[in-house]
């Protein structure tokens, strides 16, 4: 009997140590979580800002002043320490984070998430995430001062994490039941590929090419003009370009193929994009030069930002960070100020890849077969065994699309070339800017700058504004690009890069501000092919009316126009609607609502109802005109919503209005009453459930944790307005990532915040507690220290010296 | 687990007391070392960790089941620990 008690007894404990110690599906090891010792209860605590630290390979004392809003302001002795502790305390604050994005960004996500994550992963190395890593890797190799930073950062890092206990580890580990592994310089160079990807790793090449053979040449260009009828350029308009001496490429005379793909790979954020602007001293109240950026975002916690304050004796700045990478990446230094917005322009293509056979060791190229290579990508799986997919190189890039992923063709696929993949040491033009001291320096330092191409806006306490458009661009033949290339065919390859001197740029312009909101860069007038569907026409249009309105602006003029609500979109389509759409069949609810979007000022406050009834009557509308696109298995994408307008205004019978799967033929006008009368019932709906539509309360917009948005380290129902092609353009869970503004006074003054806060840890007050702040439109004042001493602003300091 | 299991194969108790005093025992440390650390932090994480586990937001409920997870656990390897030591016993 005893032994049917012991054995019971040892079962039901082996059962219970087990079930408390392991991961089952999303939920983690309880045992362990709970445990106040060593789970969860570790991380009821904010970071440690105080105190000293050991830290391996430092040469001198780096000190850390802690301000009230956890801003580390770092004063090292020497760069090599400066990276060195900038790895650390980011590492300290933010560690998770900066791993996760790394690991997501190899495609490692399947190791500590399990199966669900392998298609995700299979994408990235597919994509060539690790490979463009390596190219990069391979460049600053040329460049010893800057590669040695960057292994003074990851030795910081790693110094943080050697001596982490694994019950302070943070919690996503704990949830997740893994451990933080070493940081290495090829780390840093993936999370540059992470942003690389985010920002220039979008095309719809795939989805025109389907369009193409769908709709005719003719039907194309209307739908997906290579300018709009009326644009207003980051280079303004009648630029003189009779300097540039490189011709375009010439277009060659051949076939493109034109296949029929039925899925697409998984995008970037289209909106992935931002607003910066600069004025001069003679626009600025104070004679000063101001600079302001805000880049638009997914709006994740962690930030993808992380202020810091950069220092030696030699130089010093401020701004933000991206935690992984090295330097100050949107700030300002003592005398010039520097922020991005997106160039989009499209440096992603597509190459129909014929292999010799079923081997496929061989592809065609100019009439004979060449040899790819194979890199055998092994991805490990969480409690499965890992997963090997064998992609093929091509001299374009890897063949993404293949018979084993999201092809069908067992002899064909499609070769990515991508300015991703060509290995640049962008990371030493943010060190260079972040010592730069004139319009100079400056220029030296984008020119090491390859991807992901952005406009670079300047402003220098010297007097000098400017903007560059910048990036390794291609030199493409006109409409290069815009469809699916032929592989074989050397005409089709990339054949040049725009010489450096030569990408778009103007320094002091005369109108007396720059600005760029990921529009059109130049006018028809450049000689180069700049096509890209999707540049903005709408928030650079109001940016630029406000600054072509007044002669003089100040720091609150710059606040307004960061939180900016105007619609242009809808008060460019609403009147017209107003003055075609037939009323008289309203019921009178519709009439209410139809009379509430009247009174709207087009404004996208949180307090108007208008914003709602646009935002439903616009996607009913949109998803009516352009029913034509909705064929199973054809991947397509529709017209810009520029283009859709224009459309609807200027040819409103066209045959898009008709909606096929009605017997009548639709106007623009009977697409704008039944889209009307659609929204108008969802809004009703609506508001049976949810209460007043009013705009704060429809587009409920929230700041989400990386791990999908997991509610409880989320923040929801944030109280902004804006939206989409607004100049305050948060979205649903988009937006201003981050928002500054820079007077270049000496020493600058600047205003900066973001939706989130310093700590990486769910269990800190500092965690989100910038968010209500930056959702009602408010600014910290940047505390830019100008020596290493205490001051009263200073809450916490803590001292590095070497182990 | 460990610390229970020994302490009832050195000292024996007999029924009902073999599970609860190792339970009550853990039961008292977890929730009052968890309550401890998160107070002094204004139950910050706490909150947030239950809303992850299903428990409404509660902090308080959170550091209750924590001591139940924790106890059951203890109360677990004392009775394991009891019949090894009955095993051995002449």
């Amino acid at each position: 009997m005893k032994y049917l008690k012991f054995t019971i007894s040892l079962l039901l404990t082996a059962i219970v140590y087990f079930g408390l110690n392991t991961k089952f599906g999303s939920v983690p090891p309880i045992g362990k979580f709970l445990n106040p010792v060593t789970g969860i209860w570790q991380n009821e605590k904010d970071e440690t800002i105080s105190g000293t630290v050991l830290v391996d390979g430092l040469q001198e004392k780096v000190t850390i002043h802690y301000d009230e809003q956890l801003i580390p302001h770092i004063f090292a002795e020497n760069e090599n320490d400066l990276y060195r502790a900038q790895g650390y305390i980011t590492a300290k604050h933010r560690l998770w984070q900066m791993e996760f994005q790394t690991y997501a960004a190899a495609g490692r996500l399947s190791e500590f998430i399990g199966e669900a994550a392998l298609n995700h992963d299979r994408r990235q190395r597919r994509q060539g995430m690790g490979f463009g890593a390596e190219q990069a890797i391979d460049k600053i190799k040329e460049d010893p001062e800057t590669m040695s930073y960057l292994e003074a950062y990851a030795e910081g890092v790693n110094s943080y994490i050697s001596q982490l206990q694994p019950k302070d580890i943070p919690v996503e580990y704990k949830l997740l039941d893994y451990k933080p592994e070493p940081w290495t310089v090829k780390k840093t160079a993936l999370l540059l590929m992470y942003m690389t990807k985010d920002l220039a790793g979008g095309d719809n090449d795939l989805e025109y090419t389907n369009a193409l053979r769908m709709f005719g040449k003719d039907r194309f260009d209307l739908l997906y003009p290579d300018f709009f009828d009326d644009i207003d350029p980051i280079i303004p308009k009648g630029t003189d370009w009779s300097y540039i001496d490189v011709p375009m490429t010439e277009a060659p005379a051949s076939e493109l193929p034109l296949d029929s793909i039925s899925k697409t790979i998984e995008k970037p954020h289209p909106d992935n994009g931002s607003n910066n602007w600069a004025i001069s001293g003679q626009k600025s109240y104070s004679g000063n030069p101001i600079l302001a950026n805000d880049p638009h975002l997914g709006l994740n916690l962690p930030s993808i930002w992380f202020v810091m304050q950069l220092s030696t004796p030699k130089h010093s700045s401020f701004g933000a960070t991206l935690p992984g990478a090295l330097g100050i990446i949107s700030g300002f230094n003592n005398h010039i100020a520097w922020g991005e917005t997106n160039a989009t322009r499209d440096v992603l293509d597509w190459y129909k890849i014929e292999f010799k056979d079923e081997a496929r060791k061989q592809y065609k190229y100019d009439g004979a077969w060449r040899t790819a290579s194979l890199r055998v990508e092994e991805i490990k799986i969480k409690g499965k065994a890992s997963f090997i997919d064998s992609v093929r190189y091509t001299h374009h890039g890897p063949v993404t699309y293949d018979k084993n992923f999201m092809g069908d063709n067992k002899l064909a696929g499609y070769a990515m070339k991508w300015s991703g993949h060509i290995g640049g040491n962008n990371q030493r033009t943010f060190l260079e800017l972040n010592k730069g001291k004139n319009y100079d320096d400056y220029l030296n330092a984008l020119k090491h700058y390859t991807a992901p191409a952005q406009n670079f806006v300047f402003a220098s306490a010297e007097g000098d504004i400017a903007i560059w458009v910048q990036g390794k661009l291609p030199n493409k033949w006109k409409g290069q690009g815009k469809f699916l290339m032929d592989g074989s065919n050397p005409e089709h390859d990339w054949q040049s890069f725009i010489p450096q001197e030569f990408n778009a740029h103007t320094k002091n312009p005369e109108r007396g501000f720059v600005s760029s909101a990921n529009q059109h860069p130049v006018d028809e007038s450049y000689p180069f092919y700049v096509f890209n569907d999707g540049y903005e026409t709408y928030r650079n249009r109001v940016i630029n009316d406000f600054f072509n309105s007044r002669d003089t602006f100040n720091i609150q003029d710059f606040r307004d126009l960061q939180n900016n609500n105007y619609n242009l979109k809808a008060a460019e389509l609403l009147p017209h609607i107003f003055n075609t759409m037939n009323t008289s069949s309203l019921t009178e609810e519709e009439l209410q609502i139809f009379n509430e979007i009247k009174a709207w000022d087009f404004n996208n406050d949180i307090d108007e109802l208008g914003p709602s009834i646009w935002s439903a009557w616009w996607l009913n509308l949109h998803s009516l005109l352009w029913d034509e696109y909705k064929v199973d298995d054809v991947a397509l994408k529709t017209p810009y919503d520029y283009q859709t307008i224009h459309l609807l205004k200027t040819k409103g019978d066209d045959a898009f209005m008709d909606i096929i799967e009605t017997p009548e033929t639709e106007t623009a006008a009977d697409l704008f009453l039944i889209s009307f009368k659609k929204a108008a019932n969802a809004l009703k709906d609506w508001k049976a459930k949810n209460g007043s539509y009013n705009w704060n309360a429809y587009k409920a917009t929230y700041v989400g944790h990386l791990l999908q948005g997991l509610p409880a380290f989320s923040r929801f129902n944030l109280p902004i307005g804006g939206g989409r092609n607004i100049v305050n353009a948060t979205k649903k869970n988009h937006g201003a990532s981050w928002r500054m503004i820079v007077e270049m006074s000496t020493p600058p003054s600047a205003l900066g915040i973001y939706p989130g806060g310093q700590s990486g840890n769910p269990g800190s007050k500092y965690y989100d507690n910038f968010i209500d702040d930056w959702a009602a439109g408010n600014y910290h004042t940047l505390n830019f220290m100008q020596s290493d001493s205490s001051t009263d602003a200073v809450i916490g300091t803590q001292t590095l010296i070497s182990n | 687990m460990l610390a229970a299991f020994i302490s009832a194969i050195l000292f024996s108790l007999n029924g009902l007391k073999v599970f609860f005093i190792p339970f009550i025992a853990v039961f008292l440390f977890w929730t009052g070392y968890a309550f401890v650390l998160s107070n002094d932090n204004n139950f910050t994480l706490a909150k947030k960790i239950a809303i992850l586990l299903p428990l409404d937001g509660n902090p308080y409920l959170l550091i209750l089941v924590t001591g139940i997870v924790g106890g059951l656990a203890a109360g677990m390897a004392g009775i394991f620990g009891k019949q090894c030591r009955e095993l051995v016993k002449k």
